[in-house]
């Protein structure tokens, strides 16, 4: 082993809302997410620890019940655990449900691994009167078992000196030996002899697990045997087959159902004798049930759904607002200062129109998310989220989707906030491909945290009296295209069943304040990184595009031309003031306010005819042939087009498309002000464009990763294609429609 | 029907005889009944992937809401797992 005398590797095991992952954050304080949610640790997360000059690299597997192959989350913790080989692993149990957790347990020891036991929420099972021997178990599981609270960090310090020491003992891997009974144990005997003997997969595996794995069937272990040793995998799977007919003729069952029959006898055994006592008291309903009664009723349980994810939106809102403003005063106050310091020229122009500008829009709208993750925080570390996938898994099978897609869908951004990139590896809770494609290409559907601030600001300019109520509609409709869109693929391009639905409720928590910190201080931070080095390279990049090649000598010549005309009109003497007029200091004396007026006229149309002939600005001319049947013109084309590198983006390039236009000596007047004044905008075509938006192409971070889920480029360039045309579809349909009926025009 | 949790203790298994009442799918058991797993009815990877969540022949638990087309609910030792139906309907269960 390299390294070893500096760091030493220790993986977290565990079951799903065993307080996993809250362990690992009071142990490492690592910026991470914890959900309430089984499976929301998809990916492996490491944090580091230093104890006794020691260096531990702790890395938390994903919460999962047992190690088969059934989900991807097994795969992954098992493939972990095998090919890294841990020093030690922590395996966290909940103490309230230890026959279940010791499931795991058993497992990890049939391969084996060197496992610390740490025995959590003890406090909460001591509630619940259940007694636990902690000396006695660990003398009889022959492991370290130490007691913890992981809500609080309690037994954490014990329990790192603890693991340390056994990852110091580095002892060899002493596989646990469980006996099967009579119909197994005998053809299980000679299996393991018979990879013992040709040493068969042993470099990664024990002799015994391998067997019990061909008896389980085991598709993955199956599969690298075959490429092994055919010879050797196709007679263990003649013997494996012998006794699962076998099993089937006189019992009627499966070797796995013999195997975990005596799993749980073996666990049995180990709790029996007062090692676990349970007082009586423990089959009453607990606040968690008593709360499960009201919220998941299947008349007042959807209904306070929808209560409890509108009053998210007012809580987001109305806490935001006023550090919105101090924001965007701020900004405002910059871009004056850099108004008048910097000289007039392109610099003036990157500076105030490509970074102020584009910074500005993004950052505006840091404490409307960091307000929203906030609450979603708490919604999934209560663990509301996971009764929220329970309750509308019956809606979401009628359009062949899953309970489990609601997750997708809301990490997406179904509760207004959130990021596609997130959802779409959170479909990997799903098993069946079908469904989780189809959650795949329509989660983008849903309102992320990027097209939110675009929303926030259409909708300020155009529905400014009902604010909270338009999101919501907003958010409504997304939920709605997604589904629709859901079913079409479902029984078009991936028709097939539907998988079944299996979810652990957790019980109800209350958050710790620190772990809702963590969480949202995390989600927000990300936001922030993309604001500041990505949006502000595109910011920049799209500033190029839309400042270059500029206008050639002829054109700039007739511009100046109608200037020197406009000036021919006033006295010479006062045609050196006027010039200066546009500089922003001068007071504009009365009798002149009209050549002004004209001379800034202009100003504007020169502008705008050298961003129209500008890179950017000739591509979405070139797309306004499609695009003037929903009333896109070339600039919304073009923050479209810049969407499309990420959605923050298309605030900061309308942003600049519009100030851009402007001389400039005005007093800078907010986006949204400055749409809302504008005589080609109205409430219809910004009601478009926000569909538009919600609908269309993935940002490219987004396909990455579908392209990544699905492990095919096609869906990646399908979900770019068929979300466009959905999007046009839509808009059609509303602007052609809205027309007809003259709403909102 | 108003509400899952209506019924608690009600009359389990109504018209069949408390000892040898029958089995039957978990999917048509009545809500706010103890009962027991009499086998699965399933693939063997349901069998396994039931195992590892604690739903194997013997065990006792408590059906909180009946699925009734939506996830039925179930309490397990102290968990709260809710099953779709087409899980539930592959878990025979009788009256503990």
């Amino acid at each position: 082993m390299k390294g070893v005398s500096s760091e030493v590797l220790i993986a977290l095991a565990g079951n799903p809302n065993c307080g996993k992952t809250t362990l690992f954050n009071a142990i490492t304080g690592a910026r991470q997410h914890v959900g309430n949610y089984p499976g929301i640790t998809v990916e492996k997360k490491e944090g580091f620890y230093s104890l006794n000059g020691c260096q531990i690299r702790l890395v938390d597997l994903p919460g999962t019940y047992s190690l088969t192959a059934y989900s991807l989350e097994e795969l992954v913790a098992r493939d972990f655990l095998v090919q890294d080989r841990p020093r030690a692993v922590i395996n966290i149990v909940d103490a309230s449900n230890l026959e279940r957790n010791l499931y795991l347990t058993v497992q990890l020891l049939e391969l084996g691994l060197p496992v610390t036991l740490a025995l959590n929420m003890i406090d909460a099972a001591m509630n619940r009167g259940i007694e636990i021997d902690a000396a006695e178990l660990s003398r009889r599981l022959r492991v370290p078992v130490v007691p913890t609270v992981a809500r609080v960090g309690k037994g954490k310090e014990e329990l790192l000196e603890t693991v340390l020491s056994v990852a110091e003992e580095d002892r060899p891997w002493e596989p646990l030996h469980i006996s099967y009974g009579p119909d197994i144990d005998p053809v299980l005997d000679q299996m393991e002899a018979l990879i013992r003997k040709a040493q068969f997969l042993t470099e990664a595996f024990p002799a015994r697990w391998t067997a019990l794995k061909y008896l389980e069937g085991d598709e993955q272990v199956l599969t690298k045997g075959r490429e092994a040793d055919w010879a050797i995998s196709s007679r263990l799977e003649r013997l494996s087959d012998q006794v699962t007919v076998h099993l089937r003729k006189t019992l009627d069952t499966y070797p796995e159902a013999i195997i975990a029959d005596h799993r749980y006898g073996f666990i049995a055994a180990l709790l029996k004798g007062g090692v676990l006592k349970q007082n009586k008291k423990a089959d009453r309903l607990y606040l968690s049930d008593q709360l499960d009664r009201v919220l998941t009723n299947r008349f007042f349980g959807p209904v306070l759904m929808f209560i409890i994810l509108y009053a998210v939106y007012q809580f987001t809102f109305n806490y935001s607002r006023l550090p919105i403003e101090w924001i965007e005063k701020g900004f405002a106050s910059l871009s004056g200062f850099a108004e008048t310091v910097l000289p007039r020229g392109p610099l003036k122009s990157l500076v105030i129109s490509g970074i102020i500008d584009g910074v500005g829009s993004v950052v505006g709208f840091v404490p409307l998310i960091m307000f929203m993750f906030l609450a979603i925080a708490f919604l999934e570390d209560t663990g509301y989220l996971a009764r929220v996938a329970y309750m509308l898994d019956r809606v979401f099978r009628t359009f062949g989707l899953h309970g489990n897609s609601v997750m997708a869908y809301i990490v997406s951004g179904g509760i207004a906030g959130g990021c596609a990139v997130p959802g779409v590896m959170a479909t990997r809770t799903l098993r069946s491909s079908r469904e989780r494609l189809a959650t795949l290409l329509t989660a983008p559907f849903m309102n992320c945290g990027a097209k939110f601030p675009v929303f926030a600001m259409l909708i300020a300019a155009f529905f400014p009296a009902n604010h909270a109520l338009m999101m919501f509609c907003v958010t409504l409709l997304s939920w709605a295209s997604a589904l629709v869109v859901a079913k079409f693929i479902r029984s078009t391009l991936l028709r097939g069943p539907s998988t079944p639905f299996l979810l652990e409720l957790p019980p109800y928590r209350l958050p710790t304040f620190k772990g809702l910190l963590i969480h949202t201080w995390e989600r927000t931070w990300q936001y922030i990184q993309k604001a500041g080095t990505i949006i502000l390279a595109f910011s920049m990049l799209f500033w190029a595009l839309m400042a270059f090649p500029g206008l050639d000598e002829r054109e700039r010549g007739r511009f100046e031309e109608e200037r020197a005309a406009v000036l021919s009109q006033v006295e010479p003497g006062d045609r050196e003031l006027l010039r200066t007029i546009g500089e922003g200091e001068t007071e504009i004396p009365a009798e002149f306010s009209e050549a002004v007026e004209e001379l800034k006229e202009v100003d504007r149309r020169e502008a705008q005819a050298a961003l129209k002939r500008s890179y950017a600005g000739r591509l979405g001319t070139t797309l306004e042939a499609v695009t003037h049947w929903v009333g896109f013109d070339w600039r919304t084309n073009v923050a479209l087009l810049s969407g499309f590198a990420a959605k923050e983006i298309i605030i900061s390039t309308l942003g600049t498309a519009y100030s851009m236009g402007e001389t400039g000596d005005e007093e800078s007047v907010s986006l949204s002000r400055r749409l809302s004044g504008d005589s080609g905008w109205n409430p219809l075509k910004a009601f478009t464009l926000i569909v538009f938006i919600m609908l269309y192409a993935p940002c490219f971070a987004t396909v990455t990763c579908i392209i990544k889920e699905s492990g095919a480029w096609k869906w990646g360039l399908f979900s770019v294609v068929f979300n466009t045309l959905v999007a046009l579809l839509a808009s059609l349909l509303i602007y052609q429609g809205g027309l007809r009926l003259r709403l909102g025009v | 029907m108003f509400g899952c949790f209506g019924k608690r203790g009600g009359r389990c298994w109504r018209g069949l005889n408390r000892p040898n009442c029958g089995v039957l799918p978990l999917s048509r058991a009545p809500q706010g009944c103890r009962i027991r797993v009499e086998g699965i009815d399933g693939g063997r990877q349901l069998c396994a992937r039931m195992a590892a969540l604690g739903i194997y022949p013997g065990v006792e638990m408590e059906l909180l809401c009946a699925s009734c087309g939506s996830p039925c609910l179930i309490k397990l030792r102290g968990s709260t797992l809710s099953l779709g139906a087409g899980v539930s309907e592959k878990i025979l269960v009788t009256a503990a």
